[in-house]
């Protein structure tokens, strides 16, 4: 973090399993304690060489509530910690965590996630007895506040409960006082981590969303009006990857990113459009404090096949693309279209240097929304890794 | 014909280094040296002879990032810019694909042509690229050229609308892209027309004479950069595995002489359809052509070479010693009691003394001049053929060869000086000299058994084509002469002057020329005689060759160039017909392209 900055490793929806006959669900796999899956990602991350400060699990790391299955993903995600060298590992259940269905073996949902070995969701005896009391918990780091919600809290309960997440507006009111209140210090940005999205997804497949977060959107809205500084959410569940900006009343919105799910198979709706993945972010400190919104990039990086993985080819997510940029990207596409002329038909890397930033920072859809703009200017662009190498007069 | 021959060490190829790699790992030989000249040039040399590592060394982009006095020198004193052009392996079997298709002759000629002429083209405006290039933190600026955007604009138009591709800007790197685009739909034609099924629409491709199209695009870029004194140098390197009807056009090429541009023209030693000095206008007959062999070093340029080369290896792993300081050497027998031992256990050795008139009991009264003529000359068969009999006379079957095949100037000399063997072989060293301190002389022997017995699974792996069931690969020919050899050395008569080296008769020649041309590509037989002279490439009865030294210690042959035999003496049946079989079209590769 000597570069000001913060850099994440997200992954979720392991969804581990240990007994072959579900092996359709998942290419994470445990036979006697190892995983080819998981040996091949962590082989090719450490060939990224990425310093990593912190890790981010948005749940699901059991399938179908296996206890055992669970105990695999967990161990892993706690030696991944280890491995890559992170500060911290910041982690929620998931449905598929929850023991949310009737059976006479089962009497309490959260019964075998609170006495798990290491401690979960994290390493601190008091805050796992508040997050299992409350359905949350914080974590103060020294540059963020992470919020960790439990949307599962009330699975087990009620008719069907357990189809969609929620979270109560008593649960979303206490975090507010709490954030109101003088044992809350500010940071340049906060983290809510929970798995099931706070915002309605209808556009993941032909079925209408009706598994997201009861109450999510009015838990984001609540604590972004509490000025406490940028935020930034992940959750995961959908399977499927995507990163906007929240509904807000200000111009500095929360990031949300939805992760695309690390080894679970995809149903064929999904197998088209997005992949397994992981991400990572990286938080720029200075401009995050400095706008008071989120401001950073983010890598993809896909695995197509199983035991091979490589940079991102899918559109949900690209490889690489950013949040937070100081510039639209019409102003971007007219600062360049003003800069070529007879003289200067067209612009090179160099003289593109001075977007670098702003063109970085634009979300996936931003930056395509750019190359469009410039495109209706009669410019043509070429780009290497979401950034622009050469723009000039279109060839005709 | 066979062009293609597989190396034991392509991860030490030159085409997979960067430029840096390339630029930090070079050593100048008199081979670079001659070929830096101003002049067309055919190279010649078998598989990691090192023509890749000289031939980008030539390339603009290679001489602008080489650092070091010896790198100083050359940028002054090489006045041209070259474009190196690797060969696509592809393009052959796309070609005989075709050809099997449609035969000889059909409509879509131009579109094949096409893909080398937009390769090369490709090639051409890299090298123009990286010389104008405003972004590039180019370190020493050689040959740059300043060129303003709007006169880049519209030279690219210009070439552009010539060579009939779209790129989307007016830069020279918009281009490049287009050029590849292009490649990319006119091998997806090509594919279609091979496969016969949803034929693609025909592109429209340039089309013309290579040599014509390369000096008007020449023309056309030295007259917008205002220099049309420019000289460009075509480095095509590996054109063994080019269709032939590419390679002739390019070494027709050579025989004329332009101003603004050259051609270098890396071949294997043999390559059957090429033909470099036939008719009266010919190449060689013009005074502006030269011809570079990395056949066969001789041992003083070799050696010097490899102790740079191995130096340098060495040197990157924090081993800064002088080269020799780390392999231990053999201990020598002395003559005399080389002379003795064998003459004591060697009957036939006994009958050559006597028919010469030596005597063993008063060898320490010979004077020098009575040495030279009648014991020096013998000494290394002595040596050898005592080396593997026992004391009473039998065969002696020795679990590892002799240590005289070790020590660091026979590595070098066993392996032919060849840079790819001679760093695979010395970063094997390595991490024994960190642990010993140096290489004792058994891990160097067991390290050239291993090289060799590699070399040898590898020729088996080349087919032949031939009833004579003793030949089933180059393996199988390379081991009857080595047979043939070792008995010249170890059989029942003791031979001063045992054959080592063969020659090829013209008439009997056409019986197997394919097979001995891709033993000699794949470096497992040596041409001698005037290697620095111009070698036919087509031609194996011009040829006198020699087994590598890498096979010696296998066959128990000695380190030296012998006399010859002719080869038909070493089949002992002049009806034998040897085919070599072609990977690029037979049936199998169509099996490996699915795997």
């Amino acid at each position: 973090m000597d570069d000001m900055k913060v850099r994440f490793l997200v992954l979720s929806d392991l969804h581990a399993i240990i007994d072959e006959k579900l092996r359709d669900d998942s290419h994470l796999i445990f036979t006697g304690g190892s995983c080819s899956y998981s040996e091949a990602f962590k082989k090719y991350l450490l060939s990224l060489s990425v310093d990593i400060d912190y890790l981010i699990c948005a749940g699901d790391i059991s399938n179908k509530a296996c206890s055992q299955g669970f105990e695999q993903g967990w161990v892993f995600l706690n030696q991944l910690k280890e491995d890559i060298g992170a500060k911290g590992l910041l982690c929620v259940p998931g449905n598929h965590d929850h023991q949310s269905r009737h059976s006479p073996e089962v009497f309490s949902p959260k019964h075998n996630l609170q006495f798990i070995a290491p401690l979960f969701p994290t390493n601190c005896f008091t805050k796992n007895t508040h997050f299992w009391a409350w359905n949350w918990c914080v974590i103060e780091e020294a540059d963020f506040n992470a919020f960790l919600i439990n949307s599962s809290a009330y699975h087990g309960f009620g008719d069907k409960e357990y189809e969609k997440g929620r979270v109560s507006k008593e649960t979303a009111q206490q975090i507010v006082k709490y954030i109101n209140s003088g044992s809350f210090t500010r940071k340049p940005f906060n983290i809510l981590l929970c798995h099931h999205h706070p915002f309605k997804m209808d556009h993941v497949d032909s079925r209408l969303d009706i598994e997201s977060m009861e109450l999510g959107s009015y838990l984001v809205r609540e604590l972004h009006q509490t000025r406490s500084g940028a935020w930034l959410v992940v959750h995961g569940h959908r399977h499927y990857a995507d990163i906007t900006y929240a509904q807000s009343a200000t111009d500095t919105p929360p990031v949300v990113l939805s992760a695309g799910s690390f080894s679970a198979k995809l149903y064929p709706e999904l197998a088209g459009r997005t992949s397994n993945q992981f991400y990572i972010l990286e938080i720029d400190l200075e401009s995050t404090e400095e706008s008071n919104k989120l401001v950073g990039q983010f890598n993809t990086h896909e695995c197509p096949y199983p035991t091979f993985w490589q940079p991102s080819t899918s559109d949900n997510l690209p490889a690489k693309g950013g949040f937070g940029s100081d510039k639209t990207s019409g102003m971007i596409a007219n600062d360049i279209k003003n800069m070529i002329d007879d003289e200067n038909p067209f612009l090179e890397v160099t003289e593109l240097e001075v977007f670098r930033d702003s063109v970085e920072n634009l979300m996936p859809q931003g930056f395509k929304e750019l190359i469009k703009s410039l495109e209706d200017f009669g410019l043509s662009v070429r780009t290497e890794a979401n950034m622009i190498v050469e723009v000039g007069k279109s060839n005709e | 014909m066979n062009n293609y021959v597989p190396s034991m060490h392509d991860a030490f190829n030159a085409r997979t280094f960067t430029i840096h790699e390339l630029c930090n790992s070079f050593i100048v030989s008199d081979s670079f040296t001659k070929l830096c000249g101003l002049s067309n040039t055919v190279m010649i040399g078998p598989r990691g002879s090192g023509k890749t590592t000289l031939m980008r060394m030539l390339s603009v982009q290679a001489i602008d990032t080489w650092d070091g006095e010896l790198a100083d020198y050359y940028r002054k004193n090489i006045p041209y810019s070259g474009v190196f052009i690797p060969t696509d392996r592809v393009w052959k079997s796309q070609y005989e694909k075709v050809k099997d298709r449609l035969g000889g002759s059909h409509d879509y000629l131009d579109v094949l042509d096409s893909l080398f002429i937009y390769h090369v083209l490709e090639r051409f405006i890299s090298a123009l690229s990286y010389r104008a290039s405003r972004t590039l933190d180019k370190k020493y600026n050689f040959l740059h050229i300043n060129i303003s955007k709007k006169d880049e604009a519209d030279l690219v138009k210009e070439l552009s609308e010539s060579w009939m591709v779209n790129p989307s800007i007016t830069t020279f790197k918009s281009l490049e892209v287009a050029l590849i685009k292009k490649k990319q739909i006119v091998s997806s034609f090509i594919y279609s027309l091979i496969n016969k099924r949803n034929l693609n629409e025909k592109p429209e491709v340039v089309s013309g004479d290579i040599t014509d199209i390369i000096g008007n695009s020449v023309d056309m870029v030295n007259v917008s950069i205002n220099d049309s004194d420019a000289k460009w140098c075509f480095l095509f390197d590996e054109l063994e595995l080019a269709p032939d009807h590419i390679v002739q056009p390019l070494i027709d090429a050579t025989r004329g002489r332009s101003d603004s541009y050259i051609f270098k023209l890396a071949l294997s030693p043999y390559h059957e359809n090429v033909r470099i000095t036939d008719g009266p206008d010919s190449s060689m007959n013009n005074q502006d052509f030269s011809f570079v062999n990395l056949t066969g070093s001789s041992d003083r340029s070799g050696l010097e070479f490899s102790k740079q080369l191995c130096a340098n290896v060495f040197i990157r792993n924090e081993l800064d010693q002088p080269i020799d300081s780390y392999f231990d050497d053999y201990v020598s027998s002395t003559l005399k009691d080389d002379f003795i031992d064998l003459a004591n256990k060697d009957s036939a050795f006994r009958s050559y003394l006597g028919s010469k008139k030596i005597d063993i009991d008063k060898f320490d009264e010979y004077t020098d001049k009575d040495k030279r003529t009648t014991i020096r000359k013998i000494q290394r068969v002595v040596r050898v053929r005592n080396a593997y009999l026992k004391e009473n006379g039998k065969p002696n079957s020795l679990k590892r060869p002799p240590d005289f095949y070790g020590g660091f100037e026979n590595i070098c000399k066993s392996l032919e000086y060849n840079p790819r063997m001679l760093i695979g072989i010395m970063n094997g060293f390595v991490p024994i000299i960190k642990e010993n301190g140096t290489v004792p002389i058994h891990n160097q022997i067991a390290s050239i058994v291993k090289f060799c017995n590699s070399y040898r699974s590898l020729l088996s792996t080349i087919a032949i084509d031939s009833i004579d069931r003793r030949f089933k690969n180059i393996n199988d020919l390379i081991d009857c002469i080595g047979r043939y050899f070792q008995h010249q050395v170890h059989g029942e008569k003791f031979e001063s002057e045992p054959k080592g080296s063969l020659t090829f008769n013209k008439k009997q020649s056409i019986n197997y020329k394919d097979v001995i041309g891709v033993a000699l590509n794949a470096g497992a037989l040596i041409s001698i005689d005037n290697v620095d002279a111009y070698q036919s490439v087509s031609d194996i009865t011009n040829v006198r060759c020699r087994l590598s030294f890498i096979f010696a210690h296998h066959y128990r042959i000695l380190l030296i160039k012998q006399r010859a035999v002719n080869f038909q003496e070493v089949l002992k049946d002049d009806t034998v017909v040897l085919r070599a079989v072609d990977p690029m079209v037979s049936k199998e590769i169509d099996q490996l392209d699915l795997l």
